[in-house]
């Protein structure tokens, strides 16, 4: 869907395009519901709706233009793809399902008009929560009043008149016929609802579309087109949409652009404080080292961010942890930033130096762990990772980016022998990062605890970056009885990835930190290092 | 969480004659206690339960529990969030559920915060619960989540019976299940109030878990154990949580639910004079506000219609399933006693006709 020109020519390519894909949505709607139950009332209400249309030919192409449909179409698609028809059968679903009777009804009404003589044999359809039952594409509702919400209601037309035999006070409305426009919300409420209070029917611009995709934050380069990643926050999202919803309006009502973005700081700074970038330009910044020029820059950026933080009243929780991480580094947000930063090393670096201690060679990030071999990689399909685990990054807005170990924590639960055979193919595939993390999951979920740590220590000491492995690892730790360190991982966990990645963990610094505690002697080295460096951090009066 | 609100509010804990045993207890926690599980662990009907306690009165509780035998391991602390508009910019709020807060290691001096404790007979259960039980709690604006498996280990830990530990492992998902939901659904015979645990964030049920069913024959066999052992510790307060548990409900999903008291019940209709809203961390106050203007409700598929005595709408509540926390309106009698029986009300059956009170049958 693109942005539509406001011209004739370009609305009607538009409604075109809706009356094509309203349809197939139908027939697909039409197809999921037989699949689920060829006989069940809801199948044979989409297959009346199907013959309908059919019948009303090009009569009905007000209805598959009408953008209640195309939002119908949506919310039981979704309600479908989410399982409702064997979960939650009841309720709301059942309620999506019976629309179709009343656009049976509007179908069969435009095609009586368009044909005198066709036949609208009385049926039942219920009304809405207000008591209306609105049948779209023909301008037409019947208010039953309120005490009819979600009531079944018998229909019957008579020379060409609706009547509601068992609704005495009933009234029939004409609706405001809906504006030419639509608006492709894919069904999500936040950016419906930010293009104004009712952007179906009054939207004052042919075309809002809201597309999704990958995180391309600077590619909303068209007027009216706001380009929303998935992942991205709610909030991030509506202010996107806000704005080119308004500048759609603003198009087409000549009326100056209003926006609210006054209250709210440079976009470009709002990206990178939501998108929690401020540990990556740091990492930047920290190691840019002999570049002098894009560490200059890197740190007016990080300056002018630190001053919005402190001009900012009231910050979120990663709003203040951003602003304390910058402090740290010099920038308190309070001076105008010097063309190189100031940078103020904190006291675990020195001390990690004085006792011998050696820095990490800088190396790429790993952001993922592919699959080795078509097994594993079918393995990790069926555990929802069918394009290998994706690491977690701090920078990254995810609370959890690895989900194997809840889908095998699952598959124990609700299928034990499958989850045992899928422990024993892990034995027999070749090794590699991948295939250790779904091992360590499996010595988990058996209670092997120590055996997961190992595995997960040794994976960190490549991936010390991985939050969800650094969770996973203070878990095994907390139930081999360690909850004070594993509460380290947990409320410390910034600082215990900055330290990982910084620091080369070697015994003997770590011992000389007084972090070497003789219970670790027996663990093997990578847990043994892991557990330092926690016992390090806890015992450090300098932590933040 | 608020507190009970209704006509079925009970009075205060420290007001009731009770045993020492229990007295102990519920002088520290007067509030949002759990009597009804301490009183089961006294007598041995429960292995391990997990509670709050502020960190002032922390060495009390533990001093308390040593006089009785029980051994009380502490975790982190809980702060709750008041104020949910610090939610916004938590990292994975998605998966926050019936705990939002925020979490602080237990050396921390938190004003308002509550230590999370568990209690029980044998340390190295205690220990072994504690470590499964893991709250999903915001850490440095994250939230922070433990394996899906602990919950099963901890629901264990607990003593929860099996068949509920499975349930729970079928359709505890917030994003598309609900668990009450699947409790009335898979009813076979009556609703029992022993398996009525829509209040347990008051601490005033039989039941402090999840039921596989509303009908659950393992939960009725546990819970009417605890009951008898209550009214030996306190017969008022034994009463009261029969009176709570033991009316008809209207739940939408595990944050919402509303007891009713005179009221009578026919299939997805209750007209009534009273209405108690369930302690919630979401609690619906505008619903609630709403029932307590009605007298009747209609369940109408993905609708709740509240009449007034006059049989005039007062409000009609839309009850989403596309949601996380999906809504599904459903009445549930836990009113069963052997010589008066209450038909099954159907799940939002979709009550056809627009009626009006008085129409509708009676339970």
């Amino acid at each position: 869907m693109s942005a539509g020109t406001g011209t004739n020519t370009g609305v009607d390519e538009v409604l075109a395009t809706v009356r094509g894909l309203t349809l197939l949505r139908i027939e697909w709607l039409r197809r999921r519901l037989g699949a689920l139950d060829e006989n069940g009332s809801p199948a044979q209400a989409m297959h009346e709706l199907s013959n309908a249309l059919k019948q009303a030919g090009e009569a009905a192409d007000p209805i598959l233009t009408d953008p209640r449909v195309g939002a119908w179409c949506a919310e039981l698609g979704n309600l479908l793809d989410r399982g409702a028809g064997t979960l939650l059968p009841d309720g709301h679903f059942r309620a999506a399902c019976r629309r179709a009777e009343t656009l049976t009804l509007s179908a069969r009404l435009l095609r009586a008009r368009a044909y005198p003589g066709s036949d609208v044999p009385p049926c039942q359809v219920r009304a809405d929560r207000t008591g209306q039952i609105r049948l779209p594409g023909t301008w037409l509702a019947a208010d039953c009043g309120a005490e009819f919400a979600g009531c079944d209601v018998t229909i019957e037309v008579l020379a060409g008149s609706v009547v509601l035999p068992g609704v005495p006070h009933s009234r029939l409305i004409t609706e405001r016929a809906p504006l030419p426009g639509v608006v492709a919300s894919h069904g999500d409420a936040v950016d419906a609802g930010q293009c104004g209070a009712d952007p179906i029917l009054h939207a004052r611009s042919p075309v809002v579309a809201v597309e999704r995709g990958p995180d391309r934050p600077r590619s909303a380069a068209r007027p009216g087109i706001a380009v929303a990643p998935a992942t991205a926050s709610a909030r991030w999202r509506a202010a996107k949409v806000a704005a080119a919803a308004a500048h759609l309006r603003s198009s087409a009502s000549g009326m100056a652009l209003l926006t609210e973005s006054a209250a709210l700081p440079p976009p470009g700074l709002v990206d990178v404080a939501d998108a929690g970038q401020v540990t990556r330009l740091l990492e930047l910044f920290e190691r840019g080292g002999d570049c002098k020029e894009p560490a200059a820059g890197v740190a007016i950026v990080l300056g002018e961010i630190a001053d919005w933080l402190a001009r900012a009243g009231r910050l979120t929780e990663p709003g203040e942890l951003a602003r304390d991480r910058l402090a740290s580094f010099g920038f308190e947000g309070t001076a105008p930033p010097s063309g190189t930063g100031r940078r103020r090393a904190p006291a675990w670096r020195t001390h990690w130096l004085s006792a011998g201690g050696r820095w990490r060679q800088v190396a790429p990030r790993v952001t993922r762990l592919p699959a080795a071999g078509a097994e594993l990689d079918g393995l990790l399909a069926e555990l929802g990772a069918p394009d290998g685990v994706e690491v977690n990054a701090l920078a990254d807005e995810r609370g959890r980016a690895d989900q194997t170990i809840d889908h095998l924590s699952l598959m124990s639960a609700r299928d034990p022998e499958r989850f045992a055979a899928t422990a024993g193919r892990l034995g027999s595939l070749p090794p590699s990062p991948a295939r250790d993390l779904l091992t360590g999951h499996v010595a988990y979920i058996r209670e092997h605890f120590s055996v997961a740590a190992d595995v997960y220590a040794s994976l960190l000491s490549d991936l010390p970056h991985d939050i969800d492995l650094w969770r996973d690892f203070a878990f095994a730790l907390r139930h081999m009885g360690e909850v004070e360190l594993s509460e380290v991982a947990l409320f410390r966990l910034p600082d215990v990835v900055e330290r990982a990645s910084a620091c080369q963990l070697e015994p003997g610094p770590l011992a000389a930190m007084h972090a070497e505690a003789s219970r670790w002697r027996t663990a093997s080295s990578p847990v043994r290092q892991l557990a330092g460096l926690l016992e390090w951090i806890r015992l450090d009066p300098d932590h933040r | 969480m608020i507190p009970i609100i209704g006509d079925l509010k009970p009075p205060s804990l420290l007001t009731l004659e009770m045993s020492d045993a229990l007295r102990g207890y519920v002088n520290i926690r007067p509030e949002h206690g759990q009597p009804v599980c301490f009183a089961a662990l006294l007598a041995g009907l429960k292995p391990v339960m997990d509670d709050w306690v502020s960190q002032d009165r922390l060495d009390e509780l533990v001093e308390v529990c040593r006089q009785r035998g029980l051994a009380v391991a502490a975790e982190v602390q809980f702060e709750a969030l008041s104020d949910q508009g610090r939610l916004d910019g938590v990292v994975g709020r998605e998966t926050l559920t019936t705990t939002r807060a925020v979490g602080h290691a237990l050396a921390d001096r938190v004003a308002g915060a509550s230590v999370h404790v568990f209690i029980g007979a044998d340390r190295r259960i205690v220990e072994r619960t504690r470590a499964a039980g893991w709250y999903p709690l915001i850490i440095g604006g994250r939230a922070m989540n433990k394996p899906w498996i602990d919950h099963l280990w901890f629901g264990d830990g607990l003593g929860y019976p099996r068949c509920c530990l499975d349930a729970f492992a079928r359709n505890n998902n917030w994003t598309l299940n609900n668990m009450p939901y699947q409790a009335y659904r898979s009813v076979r015979g009556e609703a029992s109030y022993l398996c009525n645990s829509l209040m347990r964030f008051s601490g005033l049920t039989w039941a402090a878990h999840l039921p596989c069913r509303y009908d659950c024959q393992a939960t009725i066999e546990a819970a009417g154990r605890v009951r008898t052992e209550m009214r030996r510790h306190c017969r008022e307060l034994a009463d009261w949580i029969d009176r709570l548990c033991a009316v008809p409900y209207l739940v939408l999903n595990e944050w919402e639910a509303f007891a009713f008291s005179g009221a009578s019940v026919s299939p997805g209709v209750i007209e009534y004079s009273g209405v108690t809203i369930a302690p919630s961390n979401r609690p619906d106050l505008d619903l609630f506000a709403a029932l307590r203007r009605g007298a009747s409700l209609r369940i109408r598929d993905d609708m709740v219609v509240i009449f007034d005595k006059g049989g005039t709408v007062v409000h009609v509540e839309h009850t989403a399933a596309d949601q996380f926390a999906p809504r599904i309106a459903c009445t549930v009698d836990f009113r069963r006693t052997p010589s008066q029986p209450v038909p099954r009300t159907p799940c939002a059956a979709g009550d056809a006709s627009p009626g009006r009170p008085g129409a509708a049958g009676t339970g």
